[in-house]
């Protein structure tokens, strides 16, 4: 309500931009740069599901996700993932519990599936 | 850095079916709405209507413990079914609340008896009595602003700007309470902002009660203390909060942690804690008219010390000093820590 809108770089969006050898790293490092500067104008906050950000870096913030603050994963949001109805594919579900309860907006990804739902999906490119 | 995880590769979504013809699904259409959220709802409406049947009955409460029980309740209507993280961080911010404001209290017995310099040298308790006034007469041209205000105003019985005077110098002890317990329910990232900023000016405001203790106007002036510098101020800041059948409530707790430090004029905590809460949300109120009405509230505050006796113009003053300080401070420590992520996300990027 009172903080920058939230954009939740999603876990297909975070591997493309850690990994250079990545598909689409190119398109995901021009995004995460132009969401970074968003970020420094204080006009959006960043943030990932904190399961997905442990799989690339530590809890310190001297990486390239230094600007990406951490949304805890609870047993509450477990045990909503098991009621939801994705709940076939517990990695897609977690992400979209996490942005239902952060009352998430935006969606960096690449994973098409995003695209099903009332969110704002960047890379904007993707949908040219 | 690399990754073996099985990242989906760009799938055009105009090739998906639904693509376009409006077939969006809400995330509440899939993911079940969390179940304590009506439930916290009802909760803090209830006790709001508790504690405003409790301000109508008992008084309202303004001694540390009953301030305490009553925001632990709100907070327990906040923050019931969320994860045990946020409950633990809850009690971490609970136990730096609690510090907090227990350094503020020893101040009164650090201002009573002077400052130990590391063991080193001691400065001896200098009670401000004549410096405080004469600036104040300075500041307008040789009068006396409490003694002009008072002289003018006050009168036997309760005049409507008495119960305005009096009510605005009560909100002292809930406003930015009430702001504090709001924020932790709403937004821990503001709670913190809103924290370092509070804390700051209350650490400011402590070392300055200790290195300058300062006489109010109303006990230099009062004969009970012996300075007298001009004709006996009145003083009775509730007043008009009691003609409109309000009370203060203390509780009957032996202990109540209030050992509030009658020395403690320089700077004005309740300008600063007056200023504090509309200049945080400042940014949040668009139309200028509005953000000019709410920065009346201070000078509103401040005209209400200085006509209850309580303080001198100039403690106001150092008051938004340091609130106006602990802003800058942390806005540049934010804009700094902000663009020190940023820069290390392009450089490792680049």
């Amino acid at each position: 309500m009172m903080d920058p809108p939230k954009v939740l770089l999603e876990r297909s969006f975070l591997h493309a931009v850690a990994d250079s050898a990545h598909v689409n790293h190119e398109a995901a490092a021009a995004e995460f740069l132009d969401l970074v500067t968003q970020y420094e104008a204080q006009e959006i906050l960043l943030v990932a599901v904190h399961t997905h950000l442990g799989e690339l870096v530590g809890l310190d913030r001297k990486h390239v996700f230094a600007p990406v603050d951490r949304l805890w994963v609870g047993r509450q949001h477990h045990r909503a993932v098991r009621r939801s109805r994705v709940a076939d594919d517990p990695e897609f579900a977690i992400t979209l519990v996490m942005a239902e309860r952060h009352r998430v907006r935006t969606v960096a990804t690449f994973d098409p599936r995003f695209h099903d739902y009332e969110l704002t999906v960047v890379p904007a490119a993707a949908i040219d | 850095m690399s990754t073996t995880a099985e990242a989906p590769t760009f799938v055009d979504p105009s090739t998906r079916p639904g693509f376009g013809k409006g077939l969006s699904l809400t995330l509440r259409s899939v993911v079940p709405e969390d179940d304590f959220r009506l439930v916290r709802l009802a909760l803090m409406f209830e006790f709001l209507f508790v504690y405003l049947w409790w301000l109508r009955v008992q008084g309202l409460p303004i001694d540390r413990i009953s301030v305490a029980i009553s925001v632990a309740l709100f907070l327990l209507c906040a923050f019931v079914g969320k994860t045990w993280r946020t409950w633990g961080i809850l009690l971490l911010d609970c136990a730096f609340y609690c510090v907090m404001w227990l350094a503020y209290e020893r101040t009164r017995g650090a201002a009573d008896d002077g400052v130990s310099v590391f063991g080193l040298f001691q400065i001896p308790k200098q009670l401000q009595v004549e410096s405080v006034r004469n600036i104040d007469r300075a500041l307008f041209f040789g009068h006396d602003p409490n003694a002009v205000l008072q002289d003018t105003f006050w009168e036997r019985t309760v005049r409507w700007y008495d119960v305005g005077a009096s009510t605005t110098y009560m909100t002292h002890f809930v406003l930015p309470i009430v702001v504090m317990a709001v924020l932790w329910a709403i937004s821990h990232r503001q709670w913190v902002r809103f924290m370092k900023r509070f804390s700051t000016l209350l650490a400011l405001a402590c070392l300055m009660f200790v290195i300058l203790p300062t006489v109010p106007p109303w006990m230099a002036t009062s004969p009970k203390y012996g300075y007298q510098l001009f004709g006996e101020l009145h003083r009775d800041a509730g007043r008009g909060f009691r003609h409109i059948g309000f009370y203060g409530f203390d509780s009957d707790y032996k202990v109540q942690l209030s050992n509030g430090n009658a020395y403690a004029a320089l700077p004005s905590l309740h300008s600063s804690f007056a200023l504090i809460v509309p200049a945080f949300f400042l940014p949040w109120i668009r139309p200028k008219w509005l953000k000019a009405l709410v920065l009346l509230f201070p000078v509103m505050m401040l005209t209400s010390l200085v006509y209850l006796g309580e303080h001198w113009v100039i403690d106001g003053l150092v008051g938004w000093a340091i609130t106006g300080g602990a802003f800058w401070f942390w806005n540049l420590m934010e804009r700094r820590t902000r663009a020190r992520r940023s820069n290390r996300a392009r450089q490792a990027l680049s």
